[in-house]
């Protein structure tokens, strides 16, 4: 018959509690290691998931900017979308001077960015790039001195675009603007003849 | 006796085990500072690159930036209606003790006010602006070099002992985008590009 008090039983818990003392410190040890390489994995996923973001709607941009440009050169629709016909719009609203029938918040899906970045990053998702004209110098004929005598204007094309990790929930919207013009004066517009130059490089981009 | 020598056996055991816990511990430590001066590294280029990102140009001013080696200065575009308005916003370094830097931004906000915030959380070894010509194609680009210390790297007194110390490194170099038409009569009726009222770039810190 022995007792708590006993000299080997004094010894065998004095192991058992130094064996649990290693284990708690190991067991620490491990969570602080999980945590701070949590924390590293985050941030990191993060800043990469906003680069994502903001190369996914730059690119989108980019697209609906040829998909503009095209419909502008070759008078036709854009495909899905609000389908609108740029050329049409835009001579409509030079010859009638009057802006308001094109800001309707018209939209382009960016079918090969969506496309290109899905086959990457499957979670990625791409919103419609919403195009509106934001100013525009549709000149009288014949033009009053001193102002340019082409119509011109600049375009807002916009795109919001969800991160790929739901659970850091990024969210960014891209904004930029370009500049274009027409080669025809006002009073020999013909929708047919006219030649639109969009310009390639934006005046700035905004990151919301 | 012979509980003597179990507790001999497994006092030396502990002890050998706390040891090896007590070096895993330092590693781990030294692990994770590294890690949080990587963080902090990629967090300040991160914040420099949404800003170059965002850099506009000004069609009455020559230069695009104002740059010195431990300076740069440049506008930010910001759109507010028909308008497109450049905030101005400045990169510096600020010294801070045993020979380490801050990084400040300065930003000028739409109510004329100047915003300035130093990033203290991560102490800097190193940070150096340059600026890159591509004569081939005529482009201009901005470099930016980052060394971050680790951050308790106050209790080190010397600079040389800090330079065999964990760091983390990031450069950035990023294009200077110069938009179509500038200054173009067409452009001027069309969108008006103009700094915020009443500034222009920020002045550059004397090095």
């Amino acid at each position: 018959m022995t007792t708590l008090t006993e000299p080997s039983n004094r010894t065998g818990i004095a192991t058992i509690v130094l064996v649990l003392l290693v284990l708690l410190i190991l067991a620490m040890m491990g969570f602080a290691s999980f945590f701070q390489s949590s924390g590293t994995g985050r941030t990191y996923s993060r800043v990469v998931d906003i680069r994502q973001t903001i190369e996914a709607g730059e690119s989108a941009i980019f697209e609906a900017a040829s998909c503009l440009r095209e419909s502008m050169d070759k008078s036709q629709p854009i495909k899905g979308g609000t389908g609108d016909n740029w050329r049409e719009l835009i001579c409509q609203a030079v010859q009638n001077r009057d802006p308001s029938g094109i800001n309707k918040d018209r939209r382009i899906p960016p079918t090969l960015t969506r496309d290109v970045f899905r086959s990457e990053v499957p979670s990625l998702r791409i919103n419609d790039v919403i195009v509106n004209l934001v100013g525009q110098h549709f000149p009288t004929y014949p033009p009053l001195e001193g102002q340019p005598m082409y119509p011109c204007g600049v375009i807002e094309m916009s795109v919001t675009v969800f991160g790929a990790q739901r659970i850091l929930q990024v969210a960014k919207t891209i904004r930029q603007r370009r500049f274009f013009y027409l080669n025809a004066k006002p009073g020999e517009l013909s929708c047919a003849s006219a030649i639109f130059f969009l310009l390639p490089e934006s005046l700035g981009t905004v990151i919301e | 006796m012979v509980e003597i020598l179990v507790v001999c056996t497994l006092s030396t055991t502990v002890f050998a085990a706390l040891m090896g816990l007590w070096n895993g511990g330092i590693k781990m430590n030294r692990a994770a500072q590294s890690s949080t001066t990587l963080q902090n590294a990629l967090l300040l280029e991160e914040t420099i690159f949404q800003d170059f990102h965002q850099l506009g140009i000004d069609p009455k001013s020559v230069n695009s930036h104002l740059q010195a080696e431990n300076c740069l200065s440049f506008y930010r575009v910001a759109f507010v209606g028909n308008e497109i308005r450049l905030r101005p916003v400045k990169y510096a370094r600020v010294k801070g003790q045993n020979g380490l830097f801050f990084l400040s931004r300065t930003e000028v906000t739409p109510d004329g006010k100047t915003n300035t915030k130093v990033y203290r959380n991560a102490p800097l070894q190193h940070l150096s602006f340059g600026q890159l010509e591509d004569a081939t194609f005529n482009r201009r680009y901005l470099r930016v070099d980052i060394t971050v210390a680790e951050s308790d790297r106050q209790i080190n007194t010397s600079v040389q002992s800090a330079n065999q110390e964990r760091r983390g490194c990031r450069t950035l170099v990023a294009r200077i985008p110069i938009p179509s038409g500038l200054g173009d009569l067409c452009l001027n009726v069309a969108t008006k590009i103009t700094p915020e009222p009443a500034s222009g770039l920020l002045p550059l810190d004397p090095p």
